[in-house]
């Protein structure tokens, strides 16, 4: 089949606003996929391949047909049509690639591996890293400057979009100024890694838009999350089943604080009355009330084993370490305190017999008194504060409300 | 209108909290009495509470009326709070969420205490959680459902004491993120199945 390379037929004068620059490839790739001849195409992708692996002196005619399984009048074909569209240096006899091709060799390459979606940090990371190579005659210090002005130029274009009141938008400038700020990290890393002395105002220029692309990239996600919340509340998609969810999620805390503002207050029955006020109600009515002094809470302990003779075994010894243990986490720790690791065998048991007896004055004390005593089934903590309030299931649980004598 | 009648129904409220309609018939047909009575009740801090669909009325304490002083004896604790909340998203909302009315039958939706213990995903022991029951049980805010055993609906006070719209409004701000990642959650789905 003959080769149809006539050019002419491509109308080059009306090209779209959106294609404009992509104008200077067509003549370029025009000579590379303009035959009919498929085998053409994939031929003189084995030239520009050969001549790209090639390290030596530059190949003439007859040497690169050595490497070549075509004949040679193709071969000639083939590299005048090349060095025409300006893919081979002129010399005379023998054959290189021009910048442009290498260029072109190396975005094939690229394409030829099996990317995945969104790869593309690794994209430019393997352009940065062939740049520094110097593989494509570039130079890391112009490439550098280059993802500068870029990212910096993609800056100014993001502040723009803070702005903006479509949600689909707002997203892909968000993905779009994080997918930047890792392009120019990476950038900034590969670079430092060769840094010269004179280079220092790029690299300080990259920090500083790294550093704006974060603020930006936070900005960008605050406003896509309050526009994304507005758009699902109006359009009613927030199922009770999500709300479900949440409260499946969210602590006692977190629910209590959700439904407490809304919860209309309604005259106190006995069950609600604070335990502290009924026992001094209490005690007031049967003229057992008197003035109890409450003071701070004790100051901070400091432990220390006790004499010799004062320690008659060592399971005694024992018995007081478990003591402190569990004095420090009752009353250090604000939150629930699960006992099952403490009854669960019979010397701890026995520890906690001992702890109550030591611990029960210093926990009378203080703004918010606490009673402790052992269940007679041996498996419980019963905890008092004022009236008898027993706490179960190994959970010994510090009285949330203060104390009212 | 009855000045002892007027005392007799702000007695009952006083001490019930929460009186069945059919138990105050005059505040149908009498608009006088029905204004007397609230204006009772407004003098001492209390506001009289209907709602449309729920057949009871119930005595509330008046916002700029609570004090701190009140708030506290009147303050349910926090889990009390949130089983509260707990058992209105399973027994309240499942009707009024999308805006309709209140069910004819408002003992319709019943919840076992089993149920209400995966809830909370085994946080709460059995016996706190029954304790606490028992306490809303007798607040009202839920009522044991006769031959089930360890099975509760929703008391009245569940329906008339919680401001159930604003409540809905705030629930669904805090669960946008929830249906955010239920449709990430999708479009993932829906992806794999196309390919």
């Amino acid at each position: 089949m003959r080769e149809r390379d006539d050019d002419s037929d491509i109308p080059l004068d009306d090209i779209p606003a959106l294609l404009q620059g992509f104008e200077q490839l067509y003549p370029l790739l025009r000579c590379l996929a303009s035959s009919q001849d498929l085998a053409s195409f994939y031929e003189r992708i084995q030239i520009l391949l050969l001549l790209a692996r090639w390290a030596r002196e530059p190949l003439t005619l007859r040497e690169m047909n050595r490497f070549l399984p075509f004949p040679i009048e193709r071969l000639s074909h083939h590299l005048s049509r090349l060095r025409a569209s300006e893919w081979l240096t002129s010399e005379d006899r023998t054959y290189m690639l021009t910048m442009r091709g290498r260029l072109l060799i190396f975005v094939l390459r690229l394409i030829a591996q099996p990317w995945q979606e969104r790869d593309s940090v690794a994209v430019i990371t393997q352009l940065y890293a062939a740049a520094s190579s110097e593989e494509l005659g570039l130079g890391s210090e112009r490439l550098f400057e280059e993802v500068v002005a870029a990212i910096e130029a993609s800056l100014r274009r993001l502040r723009r979009a803070v702005s903006a009141e479509r949600t689909s938008l707002v997203s892909q400038y968000h993905e779009e100024s994080l997918r930047n700020a890792r392009m120019a990290d990476m950038a900034l890393e590969l670079r430092q890694q060769g840094v010269a002395a004179d280079d220092f105002d790029h690299v300080a220029r990259m920090h500083h838009a790294i550093s704006a692309l974060s603020a930006l990239s936070r900005q960008l996600e605050q406003q896509h999350l309050t526009l994304l919340e507005r758009d699902l509340l109006t359009s009613g998609q927030v199922a009770l089943g999500d709300v479900q969810t949440w409260a499946a999620q969210a602590d006692d805390t977190a629910c209590a604080a959700m439904i407490a503002p809304y919860l209309e207050g309604t005259i106190p029955q006995p069950w609600y009355l604070h335990e502290g006020a009924l026992i001094a109600a209490e005690a007031e009515v049967s003229r057992r009330a008197g003035t109890r002094p409450y003071r701070e809470a004790p100051l901070p302990q400091h432990f220390r084993p006790l004499d010799k003779h004062m320690v008659p075994d060592t399971h005694q010894q024992h018995l007081s370490i478990l003591q402190g243990h569990l004095r420090q986490r009752v009353l250090l720790n604000a939150e629930d305190l699960p006992l099952s690791e403490w009854v669960q065998q019979d010397e701890w048991r026995d520890a906690l017999a001992h702890l109550i007896a030591a611990l029960d004055p210093l926990l009378r004390t203080g703004k918010e008194p606490i009673y402790l005593h052992l269940h007679r089934e041996g498996q419980l903590v019963t905890l008092e504060e004022g009236a008898a309030q027993q706490v179960s299931e190994g959970i010994l649980n510090r009285k949330e409300s203060s104390y009212v004598s | 209108m009855s000045l002892d009648r007027v005392t007799e129904i702000c007695t009952l409220l006083l001490t019930q909290r929460i009186v069945a309609h059919h138990q105050v018939p005059e505040f149908e047909d009498d608009p006088e009495l029905l204004e007397e009575v609230r204006q009772r009740l407004e003098a001492v801090g209390l506001t009289l509470v209907q709602r449309t669909g729920i057949p009871y009325v119930a005595v509330v304490v008046r916002q700029e009326a609570m004090t701190d002083g009140i708030a506290n004896e009147l303050g349910l604790n926090r889990r009390a709070l949130a089983l509260i909340l707990r058992v209105w998203l399973l027994l309240v909302a499942p009707h009024l969420y999308a805006g309709g009315p209140p069910p004819p039958n408002l003992r319709a939706s019943t919840i076992t205490l089993e149920t209400l213990s995966l809830e909370l995903q085994g946080q709460w022991s059995e016996q706190i959680l029954k304790m606490y029951l028992t306490r809303l049980v007798q607040a009202k805010f839920l009522e044991y459902v006769h031959g089930q055993a360890r099975t509760y609906t929703a008391g009245p006070m569940l329906w008339l004491a919680i401001q159930h719209e604003v409540l809905i409004e705030r629930l669904k701000r805090a669960a946008v993120p929830y249906t955010v990642a239920r449709f990430r959650e999708q479009q993932t789905q829906q992806e794999e199945e196309d390919e």
